[in-house]
């Protein structure tokens, strides 16, 4: 299928908690297009989160995967460590739930940058990393001293710049951007959504949003995925679900919206 | 940087000076260094009493074992004259109050502590004995335990990554074990292994405080091989349930995400398992330190284990006294410089 | 009581019946592979120490067969230099360890317990009860320990007393961290709102650091273990019983070593790093399991 990078089908995946196996994501298909932004929208506990882990292979063992993630042909879900490394990033990129602790706290923000330079894009020449790292800074409309920054010196806001500017370091083709604003003031999740925006259409990527939040989804994505305790109770485009809900818990999310 | 742009050395290094030093500013109240020094001196006085407590547990008076000694060399002193010359001369026949008082005077206001003189080198101030022993001490203690913490850090991020494996699985009772083993036990069977049965290594390599580096090293070799092999376990536990608790955390699963090289992962990981275990690590000083007195009575070395565990069976107080003195400051010091360190090597803590 | 004494006390039990329920710290103890293999190892050495009081094939001390012999059918575990036996010195060894394991766990956990509850609980003493807890953190136990016997020639019970004396600090941090982060949790919150005495929330706080009460405990009762071991080791331990760690004294004391005799020296060594190894293994899983169930 042209167009499509990433391709999920019949996706079950297992917790294991003291030796007992919960089924938290229950038989999840979606095609993800090329520049599209797609929404995955549900309660907290609904499985979002567990999707975008899966699509970066981070399933371990206790917990299990099942089904397929197809991305350039190849089994995500079976794949083995080395490959795996050579996509992560590289390919795809995240940006997590509460990315205000998805900074190393010891080290400095220069120090992220520079390993992903060094290992995923082998750059070694620290002046050309430095100029690198000040425009990928730049681009999320941070200075450039924060490279010299540790994490908990930075406001919430630009800790959630820094992340996005590290996952679209590589301009990868797929970006999961899991719950990126949900601690964030309203005119600080606006001012990052925007400028995630703008990146995502320089970069030509596309993406996964992972949200409860209903306003986000209708300012990013162009399709949406309703989630209910581990189905995909809905899908279709972001008009349709707005304007003809059919599943209750939709009808429920959509009535929130004041029109 | 500073070669190729052609600026001296000399100027780099300056400038991370005072970079140290405007962090130390930035993380260190002055009431927080204040607090850390009252601190220190209550576990100092603290010390002091119990040292001299110690010597009064003993039912009787300290001077007959004294004198005993002496008439054991000279039969021919009288005991009663003996008895109140060693009586004067200690401070024995004063009241136990007017005994602190002198003794605090001798250890607080002269330098270096005066704990009189050795009852078995009669002539000898115990605490030049004691000083003669501490360098041996604290190089043993220094060598084996950069080595041993060293590897620790390595082998307990690695084990901490592959928590729930085979590995990790029979790791863990495996360290517990290694880690019950008394040293002085450990360091028989070795002796018996590498000594009796292989003849590698010969047990007894006797040296002097003021022995060449090469030959003391040559002496040291085995015993802190067993220190190492005994230690690390203890290290490798601390430092493995450190990263387990952090493994958790949403950075790992973010640095686990990059897909980064695995060199690059566990060094990142290593940097952060340093920190919460450092704590740890002074927190079981004086249980290692014992150890290593254990250690060093055994192979007979120079050092302050033998000088005091000597003193301690020969009731030689002054010289016990000045070594268990001894060896508390050095565990102050270390406890104190340790926790002044700890906000420069991790970013987030500041003492304020 | 009134009404709003009851429903806080009814909210403190709710909360705590999770103890008793299905995922409770016990079922999943009882699952837990190191909790069993250190309970075996324990219950084993019980077993051995209660035995020894009853049956011992030989007198311990006395010389009852060949001089150095090695392990054969008549000395399973052979003879000392001068004719003992080393499996009835073995057996019997188990009681004095076990002893002081148990008796100076308990003294370090009823002086941590009581510090590092009223630290955690009254913020006026926290300051003071830590710092004291830090001197004793900071002296050279191991060594003082080792003076202090020389000097007083313990008993088992007066060993386990300086023994425990030394080992609260840990059993207080702990303690009082958990009795802390108990102190602010929402439920205590709403109980201290509803008007709930002291007493029976200082209670429920015990009660719900009891487990952390308890794996401490267990590694105290390790830590015990191998201060005696030092102790008999160097022969400054308890004079009226006969330990592992004496053996070893007299194996030392007798050059044993040097002629070889690896059967005078090995077995009690073993069991000194086994019985603490299956202490400590208590102890982890416990910290686990309460990790686990505290942290859903």
């Amino acid at each position: 299928m042209i167009g499509t990078v990433l391709q999920v089908e019949d996706l079950n995946i297992y917790y294991s908690t003291f030796g007992k196996s919960k089924r938290v994501v229950e038989d999840v298909s979606f095609t993800l297009k090329r520049g599209e932004i797609l929404g995955i929208i549900g309660e907290s506990g609904a499985g979002k989160s567990t999707i975008g882990k899966a699509i970066m292979g981070l399933i371990e063992p206790p917990d299990r995967a099942e089904g397929s993630i197809i991305f350039n042909g190849k089994n995500i879900l079976t794949m083995d460590r080395y490959l795996l490394d050579r996509i992560r990033w590289k390919k795809i990129s995240m940006i997590f739930q509460a990315s205000m602790n998805s900074l190393n706290p010891v080290q400095k923000i220069e120090d992220d940058f520079y390993s992903i330079f060094r290992d995923k894009m082998n750059i070694r020449d620290k002046r050309k990393m430095e100029k690198m790292t000040d425009e990928l800074l730049l681009s999320v409309s941070l200075p450039a001293y924060v490279k010299y920054r540790f994490p908990h010196e930075l406001s919430g806001g630009m800790r959630q710049r820094t992340v996005i500017a590290l996952a679209l370091t590589t301009s990868p083709d797929i970006v999961i951007a899991d719950e990126p604003t949900t601690a964030l003031d309203v005119i600080t999740e606006y001012f990052v959504l925007s400028i995630l925006k703008e990146r995502l259409r320089q970069s030509g990527s596309s993406m996964i949003f992972i949200t409860h939040d209903l306003m986000a989804i209708m300012y990013m994505a162009n399709r949406v995925l309703v989630m209910e305790k581990g189905r995909v109770v809905e899908s279709g485009a972001l008009e349709k679900i707005i304007n003809e809900p059919e599943n209750l818990y939709t009808k429920m999310l959509v009535s929130t919206i004041d029109r | 940087m500073a070669t190729a742009t052609g600026q001296p050395i000399t100027k780099h290094g300056s400038g991370a000076f005072s970079n140290l030093w405007s962090s130390i500013k930035q993380r260190y109240s002055a009431r927080y260094i204040t607090r850390r020094i009252i601190g220190t001196i209550l576990v100092y006085i603290t010390t002091l009493i119990i040292i001299f407590i110690i010597p009064h547990l003993m039912p009787g008076n300290i001077a007959y074992q004294f004198v005993s000694r002496l008439l054991a060399i000279n039969p021919t002193i009288s005991p009663a004259k003996a008895l109140s010359i060693v009586e004067a001369e200690y401070g024995l026949n004063h009241p136990l109050y007017v005994q602190f008082e002198i003794y605090l005077k001798n250890v607080l206001l002269t330098f270096p502590p005066n704990f009189g003189n050795s009852f078995e080198f009669i002539s000898t101030p115990a605490m030049r004995i004691v000083m003669r022993a501490l360098p041996f001490t604290l190089l043993l203690i220094v060598i084996s335990q950069v080595i041993a913490w060293g590897s620790s850090i390595y082998l307990g991020v690695k084990l901490a990554l592959r928590k729930n494996h085979l590995s990790d699985k029979v790791a863990v009772p495996s360290l517990y074990m290694l880690y019950s083993i008394p040293i002085f036990w450990l360091a028989l069977i070795f002796i018996l292994i590498f000594t009796i049965d292989l003849h590698l290594i010969s047990s007894s390599i006797s040296v002097s405080a003021g022995a060449p580096f090469g030959k003391v090293m040559y002496a040291l070799a085995f015993p802190i091989a067993i220190v190492v092999v005994s230690t690390v376990p203890n290290h490798v536990l601390i430092i493995r349930s450190a990263t387990v608790d952090f493994l958790k955390s949403d950075f790992v699963m973010a640095l686990k995400a990059q897909g980064l090289k695995s060199s690059t992962f566990t060094l990142k990981l290593m940097k952060n398992a340093l920190l919460p275990s450092i704590t740890q690590f002074f927190m079981q000083f004086g249980y290692l330190i014992g150890g290593i007195y254990v250690i060093e009575s055994l192979f007979s070395l120079p050092g302050m284990g033998t000088v005091i565990i000597t003193a301690a069976i020969e009731y030689d107080y002054p010289v016990l006294e000045a070594g268990l003195f001894v060896t508390s400051v050095v565990m102050i010091v270390s406890n104190l410089i340790a926790d002044l360190l700890y906000p420069l090597l991790d970013p987030r803590v500041s003492y304020m | 009581m009134t009404e709003a004494e009851l429903k806080g006390k009814n909210f403190l039990k709710n909360k705590f019946r999770g103890i008793g329920a299905e995922n409770s710290m016990w079922r999943i103890l009882f699952k837990d592979g190191y909790f069993r293999i250190g309970a075996g190892i324990v219950f084993f050495f019980f077993v051995l120490a209660i035995v020894s009081f009853f049956y011992l094939p030989y007198n311990p001390v006395a010389s009852t067969g060949p001089l150095w012999s090695p392990p054969s059918y008549k000395h399973w575990f052979g003879t000392t230099g001068s004719g003992q036996d080393l499996f009835s010195q073995w057996m019997v060894g188990s009681q004095p360890t076990l002893l002081v394991a148990i008796l100076s766990a308990a003294v370090a956990s009823v002086v941590g317990v009581a510090v590092g509850i009223s630290a955690g609980y009254f913020r006026r003493l926290d300051e003071p009860m830590m710092r004291m807890a830090d001197v004793f953190l900071i002296l050279p136990v191991l060594p003082l320990l080792i003076v202090i016997a020389a000097f007083i020639r313990p008993t088992n019970f007066t060993a386990a007393l300086i023994i425990g004396v030394f080992s609260w600090p840990w059993m207080a941090r702990s303690v009082r961290s958990a009795a802390v982060s108990i102190k602010k949790s929402p439920y205590i919150e709403v109980s201290r709102m509803n008007g709930v005495p002291n007493s029976s929330i200082m209670k429920s706080i015990f009660m719900h650091t009891l487990p952390i009460v308890l794996a401490n405990a267990i590694f105290s009762a390790t830590g015990g273990i191998l201060f005696l071991a030092y102790m008999d080791y160097l022969g400054v331990g308890p004079v009226t019983s006969y330990a592992w760690g004496t053996t070893l004294f007299y194996a030392q004391q007798a050059n044993a070593l040097f002629v070889g005799a690896w059967w005078w020296i090995v077995p009690s060594g073993i069991s000194i790093a086994i019985l603490a190894t299956g202490f400590s293994l208590l102890g982890y899983s416990m910290e686990n399991a309460y990790r686990g169930v505290s942290s859903r």
